[in-house]
């Protein structure tokens, strides 16, 4: 039997928390399958003009066939053979203003696909084949990033590394799938290393995890023996498995927050992702994903495994509802969830956890500059004094100050005395500085128009001015012509 | 001649040279990078928010621009609000003025659309627009394109059936200045 080696990693995040995990939580119950007899898919934004006749109202679509692709190349499959009962608009997940074209369905077997309806690929398909197969099966991030997978694939790439660390308290989607679907990450792992030609693979885990690590250690293959393949074990710390964070954790690289890790040749997947993906090699595209339904609000917690477009409301009521009272529900977990304000919407690829609390009432009081949350941001910038300058609209001293790297992992309100939304804050001003940004080239580009523009204008009255010139130039001639013709004629 | 007035002679004529030579670099300098217009009417410009509405009483942003480096006040630009008059006002080493309300008043940034079951196709909105944003031809429909619309609103006058119509912005936009508070959300 192969063994895998096993590194415990020297470095540690400076900053960060170490907080009670609450994973237990969920992980107490078995994963359970969801099934649900209403499905609501939400179009992506690139997919909001098209027509409803696109699906006719009460046809049929079996499990596994495609939906919709959008324009990244992502082929959404119909997570069960279901009818179609209505499409329409309606509130998004968020309850932002605008609305969404959301695609209603009715189930009618729900069992999973028990025939793949892509066909099986062979062993070791190549780099082509296979960012092919991954856009076909709708393949994306299902870390909660959501980013296409396939995408990622067309840089130069060389090493592999397996986020697994997990970091945020209450999460438990990644290490179930790595307790119970190890030999899957495994098979997409080699398909990865082979169809990309990478040179080496790093599985990082979080030391919080060891039947996760006991179980990916026990279906290690022995195909992956030649390769320079490890797993690397972390201290438990938020926020370790933040991208940049974590490679550098791995690997010891720093990479810049102006480039993109694909860049310099490191992909990072979530196991979950390479699961889903290790299905679509065998001709399963995705339909499910695994949920996490925890808090201390929901009755009994758990790992579910939930078709795509489940809706939220049946998901929260299979782990036995909210306790009485006022409860949040955040998508995401505790710290980067944000609120779920219609909880009749439908369950997404990037819905890794719904997170559920009571409704405190807090009320922010002023800033009393203690620092707590300099201390524990892990990359190590001074959140109250972008704090101070965002509440005085002072952008420019914010970015100066290094907005633009704020990670948004909310560990600076945990830690804050004063009850600030120091996140919510840094979330806003970053939304404005990008506007801010598009409405610059806006300008930019109507400065362009409108010079061109008076150009154009220019050239033509001139040309016209000149044509004048020439016409009365002309007439003139001729007019000196008549004149001297009736000066002869008297004569 | 002796050695000292040959010297004396070779010195004028270096020196001559020289300096002949150095004039001829500097005017050939002078006239390669030669700036056309002040520097300062530029950034000015770059303050501006490039709607060429017109709303200043000047032909469009640029023209309003050489206007405030002869002197113009900076506070005529209702499109751009607050934000153009905080800018202008840091550039040009003046206090911030509120917005003179003579000229109109901030709103939130719109963007033309043209009721094509009305359009009559009579062009006159194509030649009204500052930015070429509106594309069509004689007796044909016309259309805005909106990504480059600036929301000026020079179309809506010339247009004989009154189809045009000026809606809010569908992507993101910025808000019009505040100080209202800000939400907070109890996590448990």
């Amino acid at each position: 039997m192969a063994e895998c080696r096993i590194i415990q990693s020297p470095r540690r995040l400076a900053g960060g928390l170490q907080r009670a995990d609450g994973k237990a939580l969920s992980l107490s119950q078995p994963l359970m399958q969801v099934n649900p007899p209403v499905l609501q898919i939400a179009l992506p934004d690139t997919l909001q003009d098209i027509p409803p006749e696109r699906w006719s109202i009460g046809a049929q679509i079996e499990a596994g066939q495609p939906l919709f692709t959008t324009q990244e190349g992502i082929t959404q499959a119909c997570p069960r053979t279901a009818t179609v009962e209505s499409v329409g608009t309606g509130k998004t997940l968020s309850g932002s203003p605008t609305p969404c074209r959301l695609l209603n369905l009715t189930v009618v077997d729900p069992d999973p696909p028990r025939q793949p309806s892509l066909t099986p690929l062979p062993a070791n398909p190549d780099g082509r084949t296979l960012r092919q197969r991954a856009a076909d099966a709708g393949i994306v991030g299902l870390g909660g990033g959501g980013f296409p997978a396939h995408l990622k694939w067309q840089h130069r790439l060389h090493t592999l590394i397996v986020n697994g660390a997990e970091c945020e308290p209450f999460l438990t989607a990644d290490e179930q799938t790595m307790r119970l679907r190890a030999p899957a990450i495994w098979d997409a792992v080699v398909a990865l290393m082979s169809a990309l030609s990478l040179q080496r693979c790093v599985l990082v885990l979080e030391d919080n995890k060891p039947e996760a690590l006991a179980a990916l250690q026990a279906a290690y293959p022995s195909v992956l023996d030649a390769q320079d393949v490890c797993i690397t074990v972390i201290q438990s710390q938020y926020p370790s498995g933040a991208e940049r964070q974590l490679i550098w954790l791995a690997l010891g690289l720093e990479i810049a927050t102006t480039t993109f890790p694909v860049e310099h040749g490191i992909v990072v997947h979530n196991p979950v992702t390479l699961a889903a993906l290790a299905d679509a090699l065998h001709g399963y595209p995705l339909t499910d994903r695994i949920v996490t339904v925890t808090g201390p609000s929901i009755v009994t917690p758990g790992t579910f495994q939930t078709p795509l477009g489940t809706p939220i409301d049946l998901l929260l009521s299979q782990a036995g509802g909210l306790r009485p009272g006022h409860h949040n529900v955040f998508h995401g977990g505790p710290y980067t969830g944000w609120p779920i304000s219609n909880t009749a919407a439908g369950v997404r690829a990037t819905t890794a956890c719904l997170y559920a609390a009571p409704v405190v009432s807090q009320t922010p009081s002023p800033c009393i500059r203690c620092g707590a949350c300099a201390e524990v941001c892990p990359v190590q910038l001074q959140p109250q004094q972008l704090f101070a300058a965002l509440t005085h609209d002072q952008l420019d001293e914010a970015l100066h100050v290094g907005l633009s790297q704020c990670l948004e992992c909310g560990a600076c309100d945990v830690v804050c005395p004063s009850n600030l939304s120091l996140t919510k804050t840094f979330q806003d001003g970053i939304r404005d500085h990008q506007i801010q940004q598009s409405e610059k080239q806006r300008a930019d580009r109507a400065r362009t128009r409108f010079e061109a523009r008076n150009q154009r204008l220019l050239k033509r009255s001139e040309a016209d001015e000149t044509r004048r010139a020439v016409r009365r130039e002309r007439s003139g001639s001729a007019l000196d012509r008549i004149r001297a013709a009736r000066a002869e004629e008297t004569h | 001649m002796n050695e000292i007035t040959i010297d004396i002679i070779a010195g004028v004529i270096a020196l001559t040279a020289l300096t002949t030579a150095g004039g001829l670099l500097l005017q050939t300098l002078s006239r390669r990078f030669r700036v056309d217009g002040s520097p300062l009417v530029a950034q000015i410009d770059a303050c501006l928010p490039q709607t060429q509405c017109g709303q200043c009483g000047h032909p469009g942003c640029r023209p309003y621009a050489e206007a405030i480096a002869s002197g113009e006040s900076i506070n005529k630009c209702p499109p751009g609000g607050r934000d153009t008059i905080e800018a202008l006002a840091d550039l040009l080493g003046k206090e911030p003025i509120p917005l003179d309300a003579a000229h109109g008043t901030t709103e939130l940034p719109k963007v033309a659309v043209i009721d094509e079951t009305v359009c009559i196709g009579c062009t006159k909105c194509i030649v009204a627009c500052p930015v070429d944003a509106i594309l069509g031809a004689a007796k044909l429909m016309h259309t805005v394109i909106a990504d480059e619309c600036t929301g000026c609103d020079l179309c809506l006058a010339p247009c004989p059936v009154d189809c045009i119509a000026l809606v809010p912005r569908s992507w993101p936009t910025r808000d019009i200045k505040s100080t209202a508070s800000r939400e907070v959300i109890a996590r448990g």
